[in-house]
């Protein structure tokens, strides 16, 4: 059976886009995973490009095809989980839809970074510290066993961990949450990556260390020039530490802009419902909080219209019919996947630039 | 003060909201301590907490992870069996009562916990897992069990096909729901929530927070809500008090707390929470990680991250003190008072 339907694509044209050529490009991807009850359409057709230096973050519940998307670009997810993938994503000189596993081991932790949000399970119980920092520096970089120690307590200082000799033989047991979650940003870092993919990382920590761990991923981020995807629930997180926002609904983009852009007006009805439901700190205190009513769809059916037609109190019969693309709406800074967007903020309409090149064909959004 | 206390504290229908038994204290926690052992080790998780929550009210409980704010609950609900100090419910201290003394207590106090398809058997159907409470508290009529978890499920807002199923078959904010339900299946008066959005997306988090809202307001319910968010918790609280280590330092009414934090580790907090761009800045944030319980620092427990820590802080422990009307804090130097602004001064004369 034909599992990964990688066969190397073309590589893009050149886009007209005004910007330097992007690390990330994207085009189209589709991740259908196995599932008992059918394939289940994880990731439905999603575009976007990250630059070099900049941060975008994925934002969406559980369920949104945030990880999967991320998973299945650096072939984290289990081949046989996977029933269908298409579309082309290219990262620097490289199509990775075409790496053999073994390419993309080599690319794993050494250009490309991962900080997972549960550091206990993403580390090694019964290693010291400073070993599994060793195997990259060892492994990618070729340093010998001396030379990878000291690199290592060096990695573990850059992010901040006091007294880091004594840190570096510890295991990771022996170390709070916070600590752990250090650790594996120095372990993403070893090979100085080109880009750094983290998912939920401070999910599990406290309000205060998860200050802490942003502000060490901003800082490292700038100062390596590094590209960075952090996937996250939390839009206010969100708006204090990313670029670019990309907005997942049911394995789909909602919409994908600039932060300020998308977070102060949102469009689509589904990003707007988010904004409202979560009680902010600064926030007027309300009696009840807004609510999205219905439930997400099963993504095991395709939907012929927008996948968040059924709970959209704006939705109307055009909706329903055809699959909206992601586009500039009038009045716009940002692309919304959205038939009905909600009006605009009161911003005078600025000359808007259509987005890339390509992004979502809109002659196939509708097929089936 | 003395109010209607049910001789048989077999409460009924609880829907005349008449008297709402104003600055009624149902719940008076003294000198609550909770200890644990450790490698060998005796330490207090809960170091001397003094709470009181009045009847219809919901008091907020918030810390970092390991400040002892679950432990509290959980000594509450009597699920901790090295406790001392007074927990007085209705006038009664059932700290002290054991094994079946505690029932009539038990009845009147519910509790929902984070892990919401962890906190159920998944062996037994919804049905069941709501009936249990009934059936404990010495139910035998099927019929009239079988009304009741309708009428429960109904209130919170469960499809009855969904009471066939199985733990497993429902998805977290419905599992939230069946725990909502269970727990107020004998009519509490006090509900203890332990961090019981955390798990559940912000949309079902809405919802599930509307639920408790609308049920504490119907049926006039005090609430003892724990959460590490303080989006959350200031929603739904009408006081608030915070943790560190194991003890109380700062309690509010919410908008005060919220508006104008005495403690610099309830400001601490607040600079943490993302929004606004306020921790890119990285004012007010802390430096260094939670000193393990076991050993706490002397004198304040919170002085070896706080930025404004002076001698004093080392030898004395401060003890709460009342800054505003219902605010009170637990500290030497609190911000926005008299004594603050002497430090202030002090220290840009010292510069």
């Amino acid at each position: 059976m034909n599992r990964l339907d990688n066969t190397p694509r073309t590589a893009p044209e050149p886009s007209a886009d005004t910007g330097p050529e992007p690390l990330l490009d994207v085009r189209d991807y589709r991740v259908h995973l196995h599932s008992p009850r059918g394939a289940v359409r994880a990731v439905d057709d999603v575009s976007f490009t990250l630059a070099a230096g900049r941060t975008l973050a994925v934002v969406g519940e559980s369920g949104s095809g945030k990880s999967v998307l991320c998973r299945s670009l650096l072939g984290l997810l289990p081949p046989a989980a996977i029933a269908v993938r298409t579309g082309t994503a290219r990262f620097a000189d490289l199509e990775l839809t075409g790496l053999s596993e073994q390419r993309l081991r080599a690319l794993r932790g050494r250009r490309v970074g991962m900080v997972f949000q549960d550091p206990m399970t993403a580390l090694n119980p019964v290693m010291p510290v400073w070993r599994q920092l060793a195997l990259p520096l060892r492994r990618h970089l070729g340093l010998g066993r001396k030379a990878a120690r000291a690199r290592a307590v060096e990695l573990l200082d850059t992010v901040g961990i006091p007294d880091p000799a004594r840190r570096a033989r510890q295991y990771p047991v022996q170390m709070s949450g916070g600590m752990r979650q250090r650790v594996m940003i120095a372990l993403a870092l070893t090979c100085d990556p080109e880009l750094l993919i983290a998912d939920e990382p401070t999910t599990a920590l406290d309000v205060t260390v998860q200050a802490q761990i942003l502000r060490l991923l901003d800082r490292q981020r700038a100062e390596r020039a590094m590209a960075m995807i952090l996937i996250s629930h939390d839009l206010d997180l969100v708006a204090d530490h990313a670029d670019d926002v990309m907005v997942m609904y049911a394995g789909r983009q909602a919409e994908l802009g600039p932060t300020d852009a998308v977070l102060t007006a949102p469009r689509m009805p589904y990003t707007r419902a988010l904004l409202d439901t979560a009680p902010r700190l600064h926030s007027v205190r309300a009696e009840r909080l807004p609510t999205i009513g219905g439930e997400p769809p099963d993504l095991t059916r395709t939907a012929d219209g927008c996948a968040f037609e059924s709970r959209c109190p704006r939705a109307d019969h055009r909706c329903r019919s055809a699959r909206p693309p992601l586009v500039v709406p009038p009045g716009s800074g940002h692309r919304v996947a959205c038939r009905l967007p909600e009006p605009s903020a009161p911003h005078p309409a600025v000359d808007v630039v259509p987005g890339r090149a390509g992004g979502v064909d809109v002659s196939k959004a509708s097929t089936p | 003060m003395s109010s209607i206390d049910t001789p048989d504290r077999t409460r009924p229908q609880h829907d005349t909201d008449g008297e709402t038994g104003a600055d009624r204290a149902l719940l008076t926690v003294r000198d609550l301590r909770v200890r644990y052992r450790n490698a060998g080790r005796l330490f207090e998780a809960v170091a001397g907490v003094d709470l009181t929550v009045q009847a219809g009210e919901t008091l907020g409980l918030v810390g970092e992870s390991g400040c002892g704010k679950s432990t509290v609950a959980r000594a509450v609900a009597r699920l901790e069996s090295s406790i001392s100090g007074r927990i007085e419910f209705d006038g009664e201290d059932v700290a002290r009562l054991r094994g079946k003394a505690l029932d009539p207590y038990r009845r009147r106090v519910g509790m929902v916990f984070q892990d919401p398809i962890a906190s159920l058997n998944p062996r037994r159907r919804i049905r069941d897992i709501i009936a249990t409470p009934l059936e404990l508290a010495g139910d035998t009529d099927r019929a009239r069990i079988a009304d009741r978890v309708g009428e429960l499920a109904d209130q919170v807002g469960l499809r009855t096909a969904l009471l066939d199923r199985r733990p497993h078959e429902l998805s977290g904010g419905q599992c939230q729901r069946v725990s909502i339900a269970r727990a107020l299946a004998r009519v509490p008066d006090l509900l203890l929530c332990d961090e019981i959005v955390s798990a559940l997306d912000v949309s079902v988090q809405a919802q599930v927070l509307n639920l408790l809202l609308d049920i504490r307001d119907r049926r006039h319910l005090a609430m003892l809500f724990i959460s590490h968010d303080l989006s959350v918790v200031r929603h739904v609280s009408d006081r608030v008090a915070v943790m560190y280590l194991g003890r109380l330092c700062e309690e509010a009414p919410v908008d005060d707390l919220y508006a104008a934090p005495a403690h610099p580790y309830t400001r601490a907090l607040l600079a943490s929470v993302p929004g606004r761009g306020a921790n890119t800045q990285g004012h007010g944030l802390l430096t260094g990680e939670l000193p393990s319980p076991i050993e706490p620092p002397g004198g304040c427990r919170f002085r070896t991250r706080c930025p404004l820590a002076r001698e004093r802080c080392a030898v004395e422990e401060p003890q709460p003190v009342q800054v505003r009307p219902h605010h009170r804090v637990a500290c030497h130097f609190p911000l926005g008072t008299q004594i603050d602004a002497e430090r202030v001064s002090r220290e840009a004369v010292g510069s």
